[in-house]
């Protein structure tokens, strides 16, 4: 037992060590370095601002909260680049460099994810397979399993090309040097904000919302997927599907009408 | 994908009420879409 609590113990301080490193990058790539790039540094309120975000970060860490690594410490970065919005300004950021601070910032989310696993149950004294793991596995599992893997991938591409339409899409940028001459990095912002706020509500109800029902051992779950299936048998599918047809035609109808009006 | 970039090319050409059509042209095709999901994925099980 106590054996088996050092590695353990090991293997979450690595853990730690490892969150803490990614976030460090984050803040560093997506605040620091930008801000010192702007002068954004200047004053030591501008500077208490700017390390805001580590007492979320540490705090989450400590905690191994999800909730503050996930949702506190990437909220907390944005209150220095509200402040000064010329942190980030697409001229802080090339595409290569948005590029690698992106696959930072995934990698330090997926790092986020992984302190889930800490608040699962102890392992069982023992375990047996059962006797359908002996057997390949169904095709509805691999089916799924390629499901899990396209809305994983989805989850990356979405909004980074999201951020990069808003940041490095040449009619976008034209625009709005043109409508907002002055003011270009404030839209730039409020734009990425907008962007990652929507995508955050999509991916919460859309795509969790499709993985949440794939768990198993949930009563109301399979309550749900019993009605679902029930429903499904009837061949036709739910109101709210003709309801999604019905609005998507009168808002395209309306906009052409706008257009041509 | 593609609504929701028409929708920022709207707001940054300043038309807030065509860019909040676009947008919510967008969440209603990602519903029926879901929906569709749902019944194929049940239907096939």
């Amino acid at each position: 037992m106590a054996a088996d609590a050092i590695p353990e113990r090991r293997w979450r301080r690595f853990a730690d060590v490892v969150a803490l490193a990614l976030g460090l990058n984050v803040w560093l790539s997506l605040v620091v370095i930008p801000a010192v790039q702007v002068g954004a540094l200047a004053t030591a309120s501008k500077l208490v601002v700017t390390l805001v975000p580590l007492l979320a970060l540490g705090a989450g860490i400590a905690l191994r909260s999800e909730l503050l690594l996930l949702g506190a410490f990437p909220s907390t970065l944005l209150v220095p680049i509200s402040i000064t919005p010329a942190i980030a300004s697409s001229h802080q950021f090339g595409p290569i460099r948005f590029l690698v601070v992106a696959v930072g910032v995934v990698a330090y989310l997926m790092a986020g994810t992984f302190f889930m696993a800490f608040h699962e149950p102890a392992p069982p004294v023992s375990a047996r397979p059962l006797a359908s793991a002996a057997g390949p596995r169904a095709e509805r599992w691999q089916r799924r399993e390629r499901v899990y893997w396209g809305l994983t991938a989805l989850s990356v591409i979405c909004p980074v090309l999201g951020l990069y339409w808003v940041n490095f899409d040449p009619a976008i940028r034209a625009f709005l040097d043109q409508m907002y001459a002055g003011r270009v990095a404030a839209m730039q912002t409020l734009l990425n904000v907008t962007v990652l706020a929507l995508w955050l509500i999509l991916f919460l109800h859309v795509f969790l919302g499709v993985l949440r029902p794939h768990r198993t051992g949930d009563r109301e779950l399979v309550t749900d997927l019993a009605m679902t299936r029930n429903q499904a048998r009837t061949g036709r599918p739910r109101l709210r599907f003709h309801l999604g047809v019905a609005a998507a035609l009168a808002l395209m109808a309306a906009l052409i009408y706008m257009r041509r009006g | 994908m593609f609504f929701f970039k028409e929708s920022i090319d709207y707001l940054s050409r300043r038309d807030y009420i065509a860019a909040l059509v676009v947008m919510l042209i967008g969440f209603s095709v990602i519903t029926v879409g879901k929906e569709m999901a749902r019944l194929a994925l049940v239907q096939r099980d």
